[in-house]
């Protein structure tokens, strides 16, 4: 088979170092490409935080509304990640780092219902602003622990898309 | 050039060399692949630090064996090339690597 490589004899010991010690060094860099841009999860938590807001202090078509632009926005997010950084990772298939994205996904849904039942039960706006601010601030906070742990668990070969 | 001559490919996961991802540049390629859902053909090659021709040409050839698909979705702006191990890639692969790690014991 014609190819570009250098001659690799697979069983010589000294070779099968090599090969590995070059899958240790791009798993590395595979790490290093996975740079979140500074706007990326402050814009996550703002499509968020809105969602909150629109969902609860809003009326069927501003439900609908903020229900739309917020898909619209994540597949915007997305798409820019994509093509910034060229590689893309779910984030349900991101090791260990998988239950910062569940735990940041349960939270937001616990704050809109608690929202929900708050300004049903009280009458009172301002909680549900509060608690969209919570739901941006944690999406940040999150965010930027996921990226931490998948960039390790990357360079310990822990990530195994399925 | 040729390759060294292998057990084979396509033999699972059981720890098997294989032909096809045991030159240099495939392995990379594979490990680079591995765990992610996709990436973009230059920045594969920029990690090999290879020619766009010589990326393709290992490219060509794992897709062939059916361990990488490319995908070129269309739209707007200049149209980019996505690069996805398939499951028999990823197979294959992790069974290159465990038969590597097992000849050094």
């Amino acid at each position: 088979m014609e190819n570009d490589s250098p001659h690799v004899d697979h069983e010589n010991p000294t070779d099968a170092r090599q090969a590995l010690a070059a899958v240790d060094a791009t798993r590395a860099s595979v790490a290093d490409r996975l740079v979140t841009p500074l706007w990326y999860h402050p814009v996550l938590g703002l499509l968020s935080g809105g969602y909150l807001v629109g969902h609860v202090l809003g009326d069927a078509l501003v439900r609908v509304v903020v229900l739309l632009v917020f898909f619209a926005g994540i597949i915007a997010l997305v798409s820019a990640y994509r093509r910034l950084t060229g590689v893309w990772v779910s984030g349900l298939r991101a090791g260990s780092a998988t239950r910062w994205a569940v735990a940041v996904g349960v939270f937001d849904m616990v704050a809109v219902l608690a929202a929900f039942v708050l300004h049903e039960s009280t009458g009172l706006r301002w909680p549900v602003w509060a608690l969209a601010v919570v739901v941006a601030l944690a999406m940040v906070v999150a965010g930027s622990r996921f990226d931490r742990r998948l960039r390790s668990e990357l360079r310990r070969g822990r990530v195994r898309v399925s | 050039m040729t390759t060294t001559p292998t057990t084979g490919r396509g033999s699972g996961g059981g720890g098997a060399f294989d032909e096809v991802v045991h030159a240099p540049n495939r392995l990379q390629i594979c490990a680079f692949l591995e765990p992610l859902d996709q990436a973009e053909f230059s920045v594969v090659r920029d990690v090999l630090g290879a020619s766009d021709s010589v990326t393709s040409k290992h490219v060509k050839v794992l897709q062939d064996a059916g361990y990488l698909t490319v995908r070129k979705p269309t739209g707007r702006g200049r149209v980019k090339t996505w690069l996805a191990l398939t499951p028999e890639g990823r197979t294959a692969y992790r069974g290159h690597v465990a038969a590597l790690r097992a000849l050094l014991g």
